[in-house]
């Protein structure tokens, strides 16, 4: 069915095609992407390159450690996009992973897809990050000394997190109980917090198995063997009362050894499935709390 | 009656006693095991008699594994017999505590509080869970018990009001999917422990209601021989059903609360129960005593694997393992027929001039389809177009439109077949499992696929749908296509994808949004060609179902009748169940399983007056196709440019109609 509207959307991807080479060069007039992919989307938000859509975003400003301008148009969640707003919207290209084209794979009959690398390679989470705003970068015409020079940012300020540690070097376990008190989830090999503390030279006191993302639904008894590691509790802000209450009652909480030894603080809640931003975000966030507890 | 006894050979009753000896074994051995394991050196024995919580050890099986065990025994206890109770008082192998939307009205006043009111969660959620419950079978109990608390008035008023819950969480979660990771770690439903807390106050609750309960045992016993014969015995079969059922209520809602939704004990221990114990099929204690055996196995078993794969909730998981129990009690050992002491009757209303109301249904499909097409929500707000307006984006509305004309009508049709060849009111093509096969296809394709492949969400889903429809074939087949064993199976294969899907969801990852918005049917990827595909198949059902009215007309009367008026009986139910799974499959992969439409039109339809079977099934297709036309223009419009499920949509919109309906009607 060649109709009116497929004419109009090839049309400006036609062009598209032709400028892409004359527009990387020209900063002055980036590529028109839409981000549905939040990893890519707070990739590009870092580097400068603003994209034009993205999807929740009202949830994305509430949720990701990079500010999104108004201007940036909501095309829905990323399981279900709104495909009259995107086809109106007419973008040049569409950076998504995988399930958001299992989803509505009718996305690429409006603009190339780009899809953002999303699997960590033997847990190398950090080197994902990195090649999420190194794709990101690319599509978007964003020169790679941009990246470079973002790269070398998030560099300079681990280090300096890192300088501030001291010789803190206690394991560190990163979870977030559920609100009966009864389980928890960790963050092991192949997660954000893991690639943030081997970044800073910590261990992380979960070596246990985890699942594809790095995380764990484990018993509080599973904790019970961590003797000498520190707790980080990540507090999500309208479960924060509940769940402090039902870990006081929990007997066996109170019975794990950093608890008795008040070796635990509290971070706010973060984005573990992010790239570079939030992986600073997230160190900025762990090395203040973790300052002035007893060694 | 064509069929045997109910009394199985001497031979196979022995067989299923032992294997529930070896059950039993099998669980107590176990968590005496994992007792041990966890104690360490001084033993299982110290820790009962006198445990030293200063071991680390000692203080883990003391406070975590001792706990939980008895946890397991208490909360199995309640849901078998809870279950057994809903069975007897309802004359269903289907229902259980969940179907009068007990759990969903538990979770809905969770969520609700947790978003709107989470100071009340401060005294403990566990309040609002029971509230919820009990909030809920209160309602249903009022609505049924204004129709003389028929079995089918409730059971019908229970799974609307269970869908409107259902729905309505949906669209909480689907809107606030911050809350997601622990809302849905409380539906997987974990057994884990630390403390006595939680088993002490849930044995204190359900050793009072389970008491007051045995006061009833007798009154159940009477209740079993029909509502007639125990009327006539002095009882008054309205209020006991309403104090049985409110007080199984009370007891799921009691576990749900604690530990979170508990899938499918409620209905294999029943169903256990009476296969081992075939003359007591009446007394819950049975059931109850195997539901404990059951859940402690699971449960136990899954401790047994936590070091390798993290906690494992056991009210998710006891799906996997209580599915195949289904269908495996379903497809061996014979059943009687049972007779059937209250069948649905007539709804009293009647139209006059059927093929009036068909016209107007049309002018209905017609009006909603135009909406649907030249109206909508854009940038510059609402906008009204003219057919010949070239600004129509006939592209992306006209996939949609005929996508879900389609697959209303698919859908709507097979629930009708479907309820007629298998004879029970809540045959949905939920069921069937078929929903549920494509469902996983979609969970398996998020779970697996390497990066970089794509997998459409079509093609996925389709072969799930098509795996899982040969295999309810094949068992059903073995079944003989007898209605409630084909039910079983579908709803043991349906109840293993849903453990399946819950795990999935549990694990936390960010897939988990897009899942349950596919299970609440959402409709915005589909693509012309595959939304022709689905409207051929609806018109070739439709025309099917019109044809085989007679058959349709005649099947709920009982087998033998059928026979005798000379109606192939098997080859008429095969029939119609290809039928119907071939109409439902279609429609899933475009909108994913909508419950209400398969399961709610036909009830619609015959409570409006339709009556004779080939308007039914008119009605049916055109009701069916409106109903999600206009769900998905609503849906598509009224959070813009956010997408509301039309799953979710129809069950809101349809749910209040239908307890209209049913509150007007003169009986059910």
């Amino acid at each position: 069915m060649l109709t009116r509207r497929r004419l109009l959307a090839a049309t400006p991807l036609a062009l598209a095609a032709f400028a892409a080479p004359f527009r990387a060069s020209a900063s002055g007039n980036p590529r028109r992407i839409a981000a549905i992919d939040w990893a890519a989307a707070e990739a590009l938000v870092a580097l400068g390159a603003t994209p034009v859509a993205v999807s929740d975003t009202q949830y994305f400003r509430q949720r990701m450690p990079v500010s999104l301008p108004e201007s940036v148009a909501d095309i829905g969640p990323f399981w279900e996009i709104n495909l009259e707003r995107l086809a109106a919207i007419a973008p040049d290209a569409i950076l998504a992973n995988s399930s958001s084209l299992t989803m509505t794979p009718a996305i690429g009959e409006i603009a190339p897809v780009e899809q953002v690398p999303d699997r960590a390679e033997e847990g190398r989470r950090f080197e994902l990050a990195v090649a999420i705003i190194t794709h990101a970068a690319g599509v978007a015409g964003v020169p790679q000394a941009d990246v470079d020079a973002c790269l070398a940012d998030v560099e300079a300020r681990l280090a300096v997190q890192r300088q501030r540690l001291g010789d803190t070097r206690r394991p560190i376990l990163v979870l977030l109980p559920d609100q009966n008190g009864r389980r928890t989830m960790v963050y092991g090999d192949g997660s954000l917090p893991d690639a943030v503390l081997k970044k800073l030279g910590l261990a992380n006191a979960w070596t246990g198995p985890v699942n594809a993302n790095g995380l764990a639904q484990v018993g509080l008894d599973a904790l019970m063997p961590l003797d000498g590691a520190t707790f980080v509790q990540v507090e999500i802000p309208t479960l924060k009362v509940r769940t402090a209450r039902s870990l006081a009652r929990s007997a066996l909480w109170q019975r794990l050894e950093p608890i008795r030894a008040a070796r635990s603080v509290t971070i706010p809640q973060f984005h573990p499935f992010g790239g570079l931003p939030s992986v600073i975000h997230f160190a900025e966030t762990l090395v203040p709390a973790l300052e002035g507890l007893p060694a | 009656m064509t069929h045997a006894s109910t009394i199985p050979t001497r031979a196979a009753f022995s067989g299923a006693s032992i294997c529930v000896a070896a059950l039993a074994i099998a669980a107590f051995g176990l968590a005496l095991a994992n007792l041990q394991a966890a104690a360490g050196p001084p033993g299982w024995l110290q820790i009962l008699l006198a445990p030293d919580l200063a071991d680390p050890r000692q203080a883990v099986a003391y406070l975590s594994v001792l706990p939980r065990v008895l946890l397991a025994l208490v909360a199995g206890l309640a849901l078998g017999f809870a279950g057994s109770v809903f069975q007897t008082v309802l004359r269903n192998p289907l229902a259980e505590p969940g179907l009068l939307g007990v759990t969903s009205g538990a979770q809905l006043a969770l969520a609700a509080s947790l978003l709107y009111a989470p100071a009340l969660w401060i005294n403990g959620y566990e309040l609002m869970a029971l509230g919820g419950g009990i909030a809920v079978f209160a309602i249903v109990a009022l609505a049924a018990a204004g129709r003389g608390a028929s079995a089918p008035a409730f059971v019908l008023t229970g799974v609307v009001i269970s869908l409107y819950c259902n729905a309505v969480y949906g669209l909480l979660i689907l809107f606030h999917h911050d809350f997601l990771s622990d809302l849905l770690s409380w539906q997987a439903g974990s057994l884990q422990q630390s403390g006595w807390q939680s088993i002490a106050r849930l044995t204190a609750q359900v050793g009072t209601v389970g008491l007051l309960m045995l006061l009833l045992l007798r009154p159940l016993r009477l209740l079993s021989l029909g509502d007639g014969p125990a009327r006539s015995l002095g009882l008054s079969p309205a209020f006991v059903k309403v104090s049985l059922l409110g007080l199984a209520s009370a007891l799921a809602a009691i576990v749900t609360a604690e530990i979170g939704i508990v899938g499918f004990i409620g209905l294999a221990a029943p169903a256990l129960a009476r296969r081992l114990w075939p003359r007591r099929s009446h007394n819950p204690l049975p059931a109850a005593f195997v539901g404990a055996i059951l859940l402690l196995f699971i449960d136990q078993t899954l401790a047994r694997l936590a070091p390798y794969a993290g906690d494992i909730p056991a009210g998710a998981a006891a799906g996997l393992f209580t599915g195949p129990l289904l269908a495996l009690l379903a497809v061996t050992g014979r059943q009687a027929e049972r007779p059937r002491t209250d069948r649905t009757p007539l709804p009293a209303r009647r139209l006059n001039r059927p093929k009036l109301g068909l016209a107007l249904l049309l002018v209905l499909l017609l009006l909603a389809a135009a909406l649907s097409v030249l109206t909508g929500v854009s940038d510059h707000g609402w906008q009204v177009l003219s057919p010949a307006d070239p600004a129509v984006p006939w592209h992306w509305r006209l996939p949609r439109l005929l996508g879900a004309a389609g697959a209303g009508t698919c859908l709507a049709v097979a629930g009708l077949l479907l309820q007629r060849a298998l004879r029970n009111p809540l045959a949905s093509p939920d069921l069937l499992g078929i929903g549920h096969g494509a469902g996983l296809g979609l969970i398996i394709a998020f779970m697996i696929v390497p990066a970089g492949a794509v997998w459409s969400k079509l093609a996925v889903s389709a072969i799930g749908a098509a795996v899982v429809l040969a295999l309810v074939a094949v068992l059903a087949r073995r079944a003989s296509f007898q209605p409630e064993r084909t039910l079983l199976v579908g709803v043991g294969l349906g109840s293993m994808v849903h453990a399946l899907l819950v795990l999935f969801l549990a694990s936390g990852g960010p897939n988990g949004a897009a899942l349950l918005s596919w299970f609440s049917g959402s409709i915005g990827a589909v693509r012309l060609g595959d939304a022709a595909m689905v409207c051929i198949v609806a018109l070739f059902a439709t025309a099917a179902a019109f044809v085989l009215g007679r058959w349709l007309a005649a099947l709920p009367l009982g087998d033998t009748t059928v026979s005798a008026i000379g109606i192939p009986v098997r080859a008429a139910r095969t029939t119609l169940f290809f039928v119907a799974a071939i109409a439902v499959a279609a429609a899933t992969m475009i909108v994913g399983p909508v419950s209400f439409v398969g399961l709610m039109v036909p009830h619609l339809v015959a409570q409006v007056g339709f009556r004779r079977e080939r308007d039914l099934v008119l009605a049916c297709a055109l009701v069916g196709a409106s109903f999600l036309v206009g769900a998905d223009w609503i849906g598509r419009n009224l959070a813009w440019p956010w997408p509301m499920a039309p799953g979710l949509i129809s069950a809101l919109l349809g749910g209040p109609i239908f307890l209209w309906l049913i509150w007007r009607g003169r009986a059910l």
